[in-house]
């Protein structure tokens, strides 16, 4: 067999939580399956031989039942395409491996593979997979380095693939327990083509060594796209032993996490209708993660225009999450004092927790004045 | 508010109309004794300005004079806020209340009803209770300045809402105004949703509670959870450590199967050699035997020769030694019958002495007591004569009475005493010189002690008469008259009035004694002294010859006694007295009496040196005697011996045919035999491993070990990682990441939404601190003149500067410090109770109080202060400062004073007014 073509993914991490986004988590799990199953429509699409996921498929051993039959119906929807999937450092060849549940037994579909040892596997004609699983979630030496037995004598003209999962050696890239691949590892082993998992945004080493990147961003800092290397899968093709793989980077993200960033100086009437406007400019909101950071000063009057941006915001995207961190706001006090005139009470409980700032904490005194800019409005008119 | 007028009627003890009119701007002073309504009319006051006119009740009910129907009604004419008034009410029946205004002519009415009962509570700043009478802190400005005497008469004044108005305006001090009061009632709502009042913990019902419920209940969740994934994650370790055990077990199971066979082959060989041996030390025994039996043999053979050789030496000494023995009794028995002999005359001779030294004895005793019955006799004549003597002198001094030494020295010294006052007015008494022209014979007639004396003297020109008397002199002249002299010396007198006592006294001592004279008294008293040292002297005698307790009569007695005894002693000697008196003279009686003992003496010595040489001589032969016969019986056991060895040496050689030779041969082939067999057992032995007992044992505890491996360990190891596989797998199914995963991201949001109702709950609980501290603050900014002034009032009633009254924000009493320094120089603790003060120092710090609160009060206008019988407990020293006090405070305050002591304000300026108990 001369040209091979196959899809190279990793790190789907089904299952995993989506804590700082606890309210939609359900719908950013659901989303990871979903890229799953497009990920495998483009593998029948594309025609391809066969389908590498080089590890971590599921973000824990101890995964609920049903995202395991979900991912094996996924799989076997490409069928007859093999698909080879290789346990990670997150769902490792452990005494309690997912792999080892009775959904991989008898029961599992044809064209789905599990490396459950090193031994070479032959996908196609031609072709030999070289597999390292992993069998712990962390380790200190190099998976590759089996190889060096597995490939002593690759046969004549067979295209071999390396199929391995944890860190390349990249200065300060990688940690010691993070099973460290030599950056060599293709030349050291006869390999025409390092399938690698473990690094979230696509990478490549040369031309031989490929990390995919997660088909989902797993959050902000993994925003989908060129620019941040994740949502992402590689279309390999090897046209014979030695050739040079053609890899095609494929976007495959269902969501999308973006921060957007507002800069209020400027008109502050316009201020609120401009945030508004910047986040009307993003597509598909209802399957956005928005992170909206609010910079500059705020404008003067009623605080309550963020409440109402909120509301807004939250009405259109999947998820909303507005940083004021960075906004420069008047003091509450000064507004509240401004508005107790010359109540001597009231001005001197105002000056009483700005005192009691220090001691209780800025942000307690902060929404004291909240209520009592609240009641005061209430008493005072 | 002040008052001009009150009037009360039909109420409690007043049935009639009682009238305080035209009252003082200053002090008024109602006096009267208890029981006469003084405090009625406060109660008066208290009903016309503090409550309704038509309050009803069991309380009102109780306001009428007992047993009565009467109704109580009350009118009262005051200026209030610069504008006078009468208020007149009826309470209970026809109950009325109406406010006229004085309008420079006349009252005009300006409120009726409630209407009227309203504006007057308003200018009292009072509240109305829902129903019933009014108490306490609701009677606003009274209850600031009335001081009841009732029990609630130590209860300090508190401050109310309504009168911070009032004290906001006197003292121009910023209070809170009614919106702050609504912002702090929003606050403290705010607070009371979210904590419990009491101790500040968060309500249960609280957005706090119910999110630290659900969070918490999400967080046991969760914690199940990771228990249950660190369960998995356990047994996964365990799993793995159960794998490399059992690999272990089955390669150790192996190997010991290996080395089981190994050491069985040895243990076989060794068995057969061990065999051998055992064969070869039963035969090297019974060798060791035989020889130890020959051995025995010949050493009784050789002890039983030493024993019959030293038997018959043995017989043979002893025999020698009975020989000797003999010898000695002989010469025992020769020396024993001279001596026995010797001592037989000896003992006759000692009888005969004895006799004689009897019989010489008894005679000596009879002429001892010969010579006892003659001195008795002697002694009796001799007590018989002095018996007599004591009976003539104690006759003679019984006789009469007879002077002692006091009697001597009284009388001395009166006598004494008459002769110095005698002199003394002899020396002061009249001196008369008379000088006749003519001779003539003058009677003297003159007093003196001894009594009236008359002498004739002649006296001529040239021979005056010299006439010298004590106080009275007459003279008799013829053809002149007769001439009275007298002295007039009071001390003249009264010494002879002295000596004329004195006189009496001596002469009724020496009449007493029959005496002339104090001489003769002493003579006599010499006399009866010599006749007493006489008897005394008789009496001595008397006690020597008849003894302390005796008498004559005893004295004969032991006579009469001695006598009977000496006849007694004659009859048993067959002597008369006569006899006795004629037997050698008792010295040469005594020296024979010596001798014959003497002689017992050496007969006695004599007796005891034979007897003792006699008994030791028995006690020789007996010893022999029994020496002898020890010595025949061990003769007789050697023999024995001697005889059982030789039998005994020839049984023993029997065997041998009497030769002792051929035994010692036999002997000796036993031993070569023994050590043929000793040296078979250590050629055996070390052909035998020294650890083949080792073997054994390791053989056994392999066999053991692979027992318990295959039949224990093993198989168990094998349920364990069935039973990790199936916990394993069941964590799996149950997928508990998948589990944990949701659960943290609820506890997430759960948490979250805790943190902002707990930031919340934080916000509103410093809120509400502030608001009351704050609240405090400006109530305390009020509280401090006060506070001043009341310390000011108490210290200068008892002068004791280095006490500070505290007060509390609402100008409640909190207590007193006590310090020689300020108040900044004490601690918080140094705020003692007002308890500690006596009851007079409270009643006037209550008092003080009042005077306080007045006078800011008064800033603005003139205030009515009550005070009913505030000093009941009140020093006079105390007391007269208290009235400085009220007099100053009657410049700005009008003093209502209801006593019960008028005495104590006598000296106030004040209207008076005298009250009496009704029906009196």
């Amino acid at each position: 067999m001369g040209l091979i073509s196959f899809l190279h993914t990793a790190d789907w991490q089904i299952g995993m939580k989506a804590r700082s986004v606890a309210r939609v988590a359900e719908r950013v799990r659901a989303a990871r399956l979903d890229t799953a199953s497009r990920l495998m429509r483009l593998a029948v699409e594309r025609r391809v031989d066969f389908v590498v996921i080089a590890g971590d498929v599921f973000e824990d051993n101890l995964v609920g039942g049903a995202d395991v039959h979900k991912v094996l119906r996924i799989l076997s929807e490409c069928a007859p395409i093999p698909v080879y999937m290789l346990p990670g450092n997150h769902d490792p060849l452990t005494p309690d491996s997912v792999y080892n549940r009775s959904a991989f037994g008898d029961s599992l579909a044809p064209n789905v593979h599990v490396f459950r040892s090193r031994e070479p596997v032959s996908p196609a004609p031609g072709v030999v997979l070289l597999p390292a699983p992993l069998e712990a979630k962390e380790g200190f030496e190099d998976p590759t380095d089996a190889f060096a037995v597995a490939s002593a004598a690759p046969e004549e003209g067979v295209i071999a693939i390396g199929v391995a999962h944890g860190s390349l050696r990249i200065p300060n890239k990688y940690e010691p327990g993070d099973f460290p691949i030599a950056l060599d590892a293709p030349e050291r082993h006869g390999l025409d083509y390092l399938a690698l998992g473990h690094w979230h945004s696509f990478y490549a080493h040369g031309d031989r060594v490929v990390y995919p990147g997660t088909p989902e961003p797993t959050g902000f800092r993994e925003d989908a796209g060129e620019a941040s290397g994740t949502g992402t899968a590689a279309l390999v093709t090897i046209e014979g032993r030695g050739a040079v793989p053609k890899v095609e980077r494929l976007s495959t993200a269902m969501l999308q996490w973006s921060t957007v960033r507002v800069d209020l100086d400027g008109d502050q009437q316009d201020a609120p209708a401009q945030a508004r406007r910047r986040a009307e400019a993003i597509s598909n909101p209802d399957r956005t993660l928005l992170r909206l950071v609010l910079e500059g000063r705020s404008p003067s009057g009623d605080p309550a225009w963020l409440d109402d941006l909120g509301a807004w915001l939250e009405a259109r995207f999947l998820h909303v999450e507005v940083d004021t961190s960075r906004l420069l706001t008047e003091a509450a006090a000064a507004r509240l004092r401004s508005a107790a005139g010359a109540d001597p009470f009231l001005g001197a409980l105002i000056s009483d927790l700005e005192t009691a700032a220090q001691a209780v904490g800025p942000e307690d005194v902060q929404e004291a004045l909240r209520i009592l800019t609240a009641l005061a409005q209430e008493v005072f008119g | 508010m002040i008052l001009h007028s009150l009037t009360v009627s039909g109420l409690r003890c007043l049935r009639d109309p009682v009238s305080l009119d035209d009252l003082s701007e200053g002090v008024n002073i109602v006096q009267g004794p208890n029981e006469s309504g003084k405090s009625t009319l406060v109660l008066g006051l208290v009903l016309a300005f503090l409550n309704r006119h038509d309050v009803s009740g069991e309380a009102a009910d109780a306001l009428r004079p007992w047993g009565t129907s009467l109704s109580p009604a009350v009118t009262v004419e005051f200026t209030a806020g610069g504008r006078r008034y009468r208020l007149e009410k009826r309470f209970l029946d026809s109950a009325a209340s109406t406010l006229s205004e004085w309008n420079g002519r006349v009252y005009s009415r300006t409120a009726e009803g409630r209407f009227a009962d309203d504006r007057v509570r308003m200018m009292m700043e009072a509240q109305f209770p829902a129903r019933g009478l009014v108490r306490g802190p609701k009677f606003g400005l009274a209850h600031l300045l009335w001081m009841p005497q009732d029990a609630e008469r130590f209860t300090g004044p508190a401050l109310i809402p309504g009168v911070e108005g009032r004290f906001r305006a006197a003292l121009g001090v910023s209070l809170l105004t009614r919106e702050d009061d609504a912002l702090i009632k929003r606050i403290d709502d705010m607070y009371g949703r979210i904590f419990t009042p009491a101790r500040g913990d968060f309500q249960a019902g609280s957005d706090v509670a119910r999110a630290k419920s659900t969070l918490d209940a999400i967080a046991a969740e969760l914690d199940r959870a990771g228990k249950g994934m660190e369960d998995a994650a356990r047994a996964v370790d365990e799993l793995r450590a159960a794998e490399t055990r059992h690999r272990e077990a089955s390669e150790s199971l192996a190997a010991m199967k290996r080395r089981g066979r190994e050491l069985k082959a040895e243990a076989d060989r060794v068995r057969a050699l061990k065999a051998q041996l055992g064969t070869a030390q039963v035969e090297e025994e019974m060798a060791a035997r035989e020889l130890e039996r020959l051995r025995s043999e010949h050493q009784q053979v050789v002890r039983l020769t030493r024993e019959a050789a030293a038997a018959v030496e043995g017989i043979r000494l002893r025999e020698a030694a009975l020989r000797e023995r003999q010898a000695a009794l002989d010469g025992v028995l020769a020396s024993i019958g001279p001596r026995r002999e010797e001592l037989a005359k000896v003992q006759e001779a000692l009888n005969a002495a004895r006799i004689e030294l009897r019989a010489a004895y008894d005679l000596d005793r009879a002429r001892s007591r010969l010579a006892q019955v003659l001195a008795l006799e002697n002694q009796a004549e001799e007590a018989r004569g002095l018996a007599t003597e004591i009976r003539e002198l104690q006759a003679r001094l019984a006789q009469r009475a007879q002077p002692q030494p006091s009697d001597i020295k009284t009388a001395t010294s009166l006598e004494s005493r008459i002769r110095a006052n005698e002199a003394q007015a002899q020396a002061a008494g009249i001196k008369i010189s008379f000088q006749p022209y003519r001779e003539t014979d003058v009677e003297i007639v003159s007093g003196g002690p001894e009594g009236t004396r008359r002498d004739i003297r002649k006296a001529a020109p040239n021979v005056p008469l010299e006439i010298e008397a004590l106080d009275t002199v007459s003279l008799d002249i013829p053809n002149v008259g007769r001439l009275d002299i007298r002295s007039g010396s009071g001390d003249l007198r009264r010494l002879l009035d002295e000596a004329r006592e004195d006189r009496k006294k001596l002469a009724e001592i020496l009449a007493r004694f029959g005496a002339e004279s104090v001489d003769e008294l002493r003579q006599s008293l010499e006399r009866t002294r010599r006749q007493q040292d006489r008897l005394d002297a008789l009496k001595a005698r008397m006690g020597e010859l008849v003894g302390a307790e005796g008498t004559v009569d005893t004295l004969e007695a032991a006579l009469a006694q001695e006598r009977a005894a000496l006849e007694s002693q004659l009859a048993a000697l067959r002597l008369t007295r006569a006899d006795l008196d004629a037997s050698p003279a008792p010295a040469t009686a005594t020296a024979d009496l010596a001798q014959l003992g003497r002689k017992v003496d050496e007969l006695e010595t004599q007796e005891a040196t034979l007897t003792r040489e006699l008994t030791g001589l028995a006690r020789e032969e007996a010893r022999l005697k029994d020496e002898m016969a020890d010595v025949d019986r061990q003769v007789s056991g050697l023999r024995g011996a001697e005889q059982q060895a030789s039998e005994d040496l020839s049984s023993r050689l029997a065997p041998f045919g009497g030769d002792e030779a051929r035994l010692a041969s036999a002997l000796a082939a036993a031993e070569g035999a023994r050590n043929a067999k000793a040296a078979e057992v250590e050629r055996l032995r070390a052909l035998i491993p020294a650890d083949a007992g080792e073997l054994e044992r390791e053989a056994q505890r392999l066999d053991r070990r692979i027992e318990e491996l295959e039949r224990g360990e093993i198989p168990k190891l094998g349920e364990l990682m069935g039973g990790l596989k199936a916990q394993i797998e069941r964590a799996g199914s149950e997928g508990l990441y998948s589990v944990a995963a949701a659960l943290e991201e609820r506890h997430h949001l759960a948490n979250a939404e805790y943190t902002r109702a707990l930031r919340k709950a934080r916000a509103i609980r410093v809120l509400y601190h502030l608001a009351h501290e704050r609240r405090e603050k400006l109530l305390g900014a009020l509280a401090e003149p006060v506070r001043e002034e009341v310390t000011r009032l108490f210290a200068q009633i008892t002068a004791n500067p280095s006490r500070l009254v505290e007060l509390g924000p609402d100008l409640s009493l909190a207590g007193l410090r006590v310090g020689a320094g300020g108040a900044g120089d004490l601690a918080p603790l140094d705020v003692l109770p007002l308890d500690v003060l006596s009851v007079g120092a409270q009643e006037q710090l209550m008092m003080v109080m009042r005077l306080a609160l007045g006078r800011f009060l008064g800033k603005l206008e003139r205030q009515l202060v009550v005070l009913d019988d505030p000093l009941v407990n009140t020093d006079p020293e105390r007391n007269s400062r208290v009235l400085g006090l009220l007099d100053a405070a009657a410049d700005t305050l009008q003093l209502l004073i209801l006593t019960c002591h008028p005495d104590r304000y006598d000296s106030l300026a004040a209207r008076r007014f005298e009250m009496r108990v009704p029906g009196s």
